[in-house]
């Protein structure tokens, strides 16, 4: 697995490099460099870093596809102890969908897959690339845990009123701070979250802290994906733990009700937490999404060849062209 | 077998590791293996050979900060973790 390129902002004789992103922060790119006809974007959750997509990132590049797992700034884990630096919800749709457009650019057949407010990102580049006639469609989306509604058992009571707080002068001096179980179910791997938390301030299952103007952006997003839901086509499997500690499974059977997907497939899990991603059944999670990417991707080529095949002219298809 | 080979053997059969590779300068991160990973390898290494949980209060860094973490387990565990290695 890439460590993620170091970035130098400046190769000035004398000037010192720019420090790497920490490891938490660095994209995940898989599969980059070689020619695969099918690409993965998978988009992690708020606070969160792409370490939390990685067991399904390692499994999606094993079945032969390019991953890339992008680092989402203002939205990620940098913003956990700064709140100012949180950025509007609309910037980080433009970072998740500058990182869709390159994947398209190459590849023929793109699916996406998004891990809690990062499922309701992968709607929203759902909805705008429906838009985008220029392109083939999008191969398949991959729902994990998708938040539309904050109703988990280990929600606070009064998780509704924080979007108030954002316009008082309370935004940048009051956050959310997580408790156990932290969306996981294994309790081992709970307790390795737990040091890692108070020895980094951060881990795999993100940031120990959310922050009201993140609350408050996602609130927003989710609001305007929830409206535009009939706007995606694109077959949809969603994935959510019965005992979902953040958000019920009511936000998977809300978002498969609205989309006018041609297919829509839900699995629910009886072992694991929020967190599906890396809890219990991680290994289920990333097979039944890759089955779900690679069946439909199937089908996006069959569509394909048969689109060349009735093209007038053509007596001939040569089907290697189209991969 | 010592404790150190004994991880060292797991570490290189768990990742599928080339071991002429990999020294105790070797940095996990550029061997492709993240914290999450680290975490999965240290609890197959409780239930393979029965030691105890790790405490790390920071993650190891190099492949020579986790053989460290080693020295941590008494020598009695140790030994029986040999012997189910043998």
């Amino acid at each position: 697995m890439s460590s993620g390129p170091i970035d130098l902002s400046s190769t000035a004789p004398g000037s010192r490099p720019a420090p790497a992103a920490p490891l938490h922060e660095r994209p995940i790119s898989l599969g980059g460099d070689q020619a695969h006809p099918r690409a993965a974007l998978l988009l992690h959750g708020l606070c969160g870093t792409p370490l939390e997509m990685a067991p399904l990132a390692r499994h999606l590049h094993q079945q032969g596809w390019r991953v890339e797992v992008p680092y989402l700034r203002g939205y990620g884990t940098d913003v956990a102890h700064d709140s100012r630096r949180v950025t509007p919800w609309q910037d980080w749709a433009g970072q998740a969908g500058e990182a869709l457009r390159a994947l398209r650019q190459q590849h023929g057949q793109v699916a996406i897959a998004g891990l809690c407010i990062g499922a309701v990102l992968a709607l929203k580049l759902a909805q705008d690339a429906q838009a985008d006639t220029g392109q083939p469609p999008l191969t398949a989306l991959a729902l994990l845990s998708p938040t539309l509604h904050f109703d988990g058992w280990n929600v606070p009571w009064y998780q509704g009123l924080l979007p108030l707080a954002y316009h008082t002068p309370l935004r940048h001096r009051w956050a959310h701070r997580e408790t156990e179980p932290f969306g996981l179910k294994n309790e081992r791997l709970r307790r390795w979250i737990r040091a890692q938390m108070h020895s980094l301030a951060t881990s795999n299952a993100g940031a120990a802290e959310l922050s009201i103007p993140a609350m408050y952006q996602a609130r927003r997003l989710i609001a305007h994906a929830r409206a535009r839901l009939n706007r995606i086509t694109a077959p949809c499997l969603a994935i959510h733990a019965r005992e979902d500690d953040m958000a019920t499974p009511r936000s998977s059977r809300e978002v498969l009700a609205g989309v006018a997907s041609s297919e829509t497939s839900y699995i629910e899990l009886g072992d694991s937490y929020h967190m599906i991603t890396m809890d219990n059944e991680r290994e289920a999670v990333a097979r039944a999404t890759s089955d779900f990417f690679a069946r439909h991707a199937r089908r996006t080529s069959s569509t394909q060849a048969g689109r060349v095949l009735r093209l007038p002219g053509h007596g001939h298809s040569d089907e290697s062209a189209l991969f | 077998m010592n404790p150190r080979d004994i991880v060292h053997k797991a570490f290189v059969e768990h990742f599928k590791l080339d071991a002429a590779t990999l020294s105790e300068d070797t940095k996990l991160a550029d061997a492709g293996i993240d914290s999450l990973s680290l975490a999965e390898f240290l609890f197959a290494l409780e239930d393979d050979y029965g030691l105890p949980s790790f405490e790390a209060p920071t993650l190891p860094v190099t492949f020579g900060e986790l053989l460290a973490l080693v020295d941590q387990i008494p020598a009695d565990v140790m030994a029986q973790a040999a012997q189910k290695a043998a």
